[in-house]
């Protein structure tokens, strides 16, 4: 409770030295604007602004979902074919070695300009903490685990449903926090690219012309959606694991 | 016969056995108990029986396992087995109900009548939906043996699943396994350190050592069922067949067993501590030594010959405190011999990289699997290079104080030197002498 008195009493002091500084400073405002410009500029242009957010949104969801699917796709099928996770597992790692934004650019080439690009972008940055997470909750079961399931003659989807997924669950929630942030950097680096709306995009132009007001309010929803996301996913996580 | 086994080695690999010619036989309904000590290879022997391990994975079985007719892993098939591990193993996202009824739902059974008499059979009704880490020990072990009945197994594994509780959780734990067992008619095989946990629940009963089974009672206190055993325990604890076994058992495991060396941090302290004793019993002997030996550098004008006599002395210092001598204490003041081995064979690869000896040399000893008979054959024979280079090392010392150490030694002899009573030491000083006394030379002889 102290802690957030403080950290309530941390931000109106941010806000009102934004404030104070923005109105008397011209340099201040030029580069970071002010809370009642900003909150102005919201209320002058909020539908543009919450078009872009839910463009935006609507990449970054769309990635962290198919990430997840595939993701989940690919473990499941390490599980059917165990050698695949020591054949798999090591390429996945080894291909975090490029820096994946740089990919976006390759793909606004090979899907345009749409929201296809930007959900692939969105998505190949979600996978590999996903996929990573399940698959060091997997190993991380207890060998006793495997033992009884062996001796109870329980198939793969069985020991799947009724054992890895479960007991995988504290690293899978962990691994999608991770993507839930990421998938929405994912989709507005995409944009950044090139895009015909986003927040990615408002930002882009910006920084192009110089519009302070622009920036700081999508700078702001942009924070917001990857609060909401991480926020959602904790929520689940909750709901999800009474157990430990 | 219900189970059988005849001739069972096993080993992870080629190098390392780790069960012997295990053989044994158990009717239905019968309780087979398994003692040893940490390490001896229960355990493996438990798995070996459920199926999970076999001749894969590099794993070699030998021998022969039939569960009523079948391979352990074509009756693990059949669904009449039951495992019940140290741990509970119990889901953790599972309600006390749903954990029990898990292997019926695997099979696609469920049962609900089923699963709630195995609930008030382990007094657990009021905590069908608890989950895990809401009960106590006593109690996720309860839903364990619950949840291994709920199959109707025919046979039932139970891996030391009691070894966490205290007496009165057992005391009670006992009571419910027997009477689930009686009435599913179950033939089960305990895996326990706990003696007399081992005579309370077994019809039958062995100790596994490292080279096999050293004793097997087929008839554990026949004139008193297990039932009558449990009732009344502290009385069958006073009877003679439990006090008698009870001793025995514990001696071997004692005796036989590699107990309280179970790992190499283990060893590495035991050897710590012996290092450190053998050094400082050894050290005031060969600090004198040194003394001496630098004294007399110089007795001889050949350089060469001074040099190399410093060098063996250095040599022979160091292999002594690193082989002999700790070997020597550990021989000699009653550890027993798998202790000793354990040791040895932990200390040998700590000198391979360490020691100053050459590495055929100890290859050579430790390959030759005798290591016990090495030494004194040696001796015997004149032929133990570093008893050699001691009578030679305590000849030079006699060259100058012939009288002093003829003195020592008659001392050691006589077991009057507190830090070298112990027979070797009494035998190589015995050599010593009659060397200095029968082969006094005048001349050095570097071997």
């Amino acid at each position: 409770m102290k802690n957030k008195i403080l950290y309530i009493l941390l931000s109106v002091v941010l806000l009102a030295a934004w404030q104070y500084f923005g109105s008397t400073s011209q340099t201040v405002r030029l580069l970071l604007s002010s809370p009642s410009l900003v909150a102005d500029y919201f209320g002058q242009n909020h539908t543009a602004l919450l078009q872009a957010t839910q463009t935006t949104l609507i990449e970054a969801v769309a990635g962290l979902l198919i990430a997840t699917v595939f993701s989940f796709g690919v473990v499941i099928l390490c599980f059917y074919f165990p050698k695949l996770m020591d054949f798999v597992l090591p390429i996945m790692i080894t291909s975090q070695v490029i820096p994946l934004i740089v990919l976006a650019p390759f793909f606004i080439i090979l899907l345009g300009i749409g929201l296809g690009s930007k959900i692939a972008m969105a998505a190949l940055m979600c996978f590999f903490p996903i996929f990573v997470n399940f698959a060091q909750g997997y190993k991380a079961i207890s060998p006793n685990m495997h033992e009884l399931m062996h001796i109870y003659n329980a198939d793969t989807w069985t020991r799947i449903k009724q054992v890895y997924f479960p007991l995988a669950m504290p690293s899978i929630m962990a691994g999608l926090k991770i993507s839930a942030t990421l998938a929405v950097i994912g989709a507005i680096v995409a944009e950044f690219n090139g895009a015909e709306i986003g927040l990615g995009k408002n930002l882009f132009l910006a920084a192009k012309r110089l519009e302070p007001d622009l920036m700081m309010s999508s700078l702001l929803l942009s924070t917001l959606l990857g609060a909401a996301f991480f926020g959602t996913i904790y929520f689940i996580e909750k709901k999800i694991i009474n157990w430990q | 016969m219900f189970l059988y086994c005849k001739n069972i080695h096993f080993s992870y690999s080629k190098e390392k056995s780790v069960l012997r010619d295990i053989s044994f036989s158990l009717e239905k309904g019968q309780t087979l108990a398994i003692v040893g000590a940490s390490g001896c290879g229960k355990s493996t022997l438990l798995r070996i029986l459920s199926g999970i391990l076999s001749n894969a994975n590099g794993n070699t079985l030998q021998g022969e396992i039939t569960i009523d007719g079948l391979t352990p892993d074509q009756y693990r098939q059949t669904g009449k087995l039951a495992f019940m591990f140290q741990e509970a193993t119990l889901m953790p996202h599972l309600t006390v109900k749903q954990n029990i009824e898990l292997p019926l739902k695997i099979k696609g059974n469920v049962n609900e009548q089923k699963t709630s008499n195995l609930i008030k059979a382990v007094g657990l009704e009021e905590y069908s939906s608890y989950l895990p880490k809401q009960l106590s020990g006593g109690m996720k072990t309860r839903v364990a043996l619950a949840r291994s009945f709920s199959t109707n197994p025919e046979l039932l594994l139970l891996d030391e699943p009691f070894s966490a509780l205290d007496i009165a959780w057992k005391s009670k734990l006992y009571v419910e396994l027997e009477k689930l067992k009686e009435q599913h008619n179950t033939t089960v095989v305990i895996v326990t350190h706990d003696v007399q946990e081992a005579l309370l629940l077994a019809d039958k009963i062995f100790v596994l050592g490292k080279g096999g089974i050293r004793l097997y009672d087929k008839k554990v206190a026949e004139e008193y069922s297990i039932m009558k055993r449990l009732n009344d325990i502290s009385s069958f604890n006073h009877t003679t067949p439990f006090q008698a076994l009870y001793s025995t058992i514990q001696k071997l495991i004692l005796v036989d067993g590699s107990r309280g060396i179970t790992n190499q941090i283990e060893a590495n302290a035991v050897f710590t501590t012996i290092q450190s004793v053998a050094g400082n019993a050894y050290m005031e002997f060969w600090d004198g030594m040194e003394k001496d030996i630098n004294s007399i550098r110089g007795y001889s004008d050949n350089l060469e010959v001074n040099e190399l006599l410093f060098t063996s002395f250095e040599k022979a210092k160091t292999v002594y405190f690193k082989y002999n001598l700790v070997w020597d204490i550990l021989e000699y003041r009653n550890i027993s011999e798998n202790r000793i081995s354990l040791v040895k064979e932990f200390y040998l690869d700590n000198l391979k990289t360490n020691s100053e000896v050459s590495l055929s040399e100890f290859y050579r000893i430790k390959s030759d699997g005798i290591f016990e008979h090495l030494v004194k054959n040696k001796i015997e024979n004149n032929q133990f290079p570093e008893t050699k280079r001691w009578i030679y090392l305590c000849d030079m010392y006699a060259s100058s104080e012939t009288d002093k150490v003829l003195q020592y030694l008659e001392d050691v002899v006589n077991g009057k030197v507190e830090q070298l009573n112990y027979p070797l030491a009494k035998e190589v000083a015995q050599q010593v002498t009659a060397k200095i006394k029968n082969e006094k030379q005048d001349t050095l002889h570097i071997a």
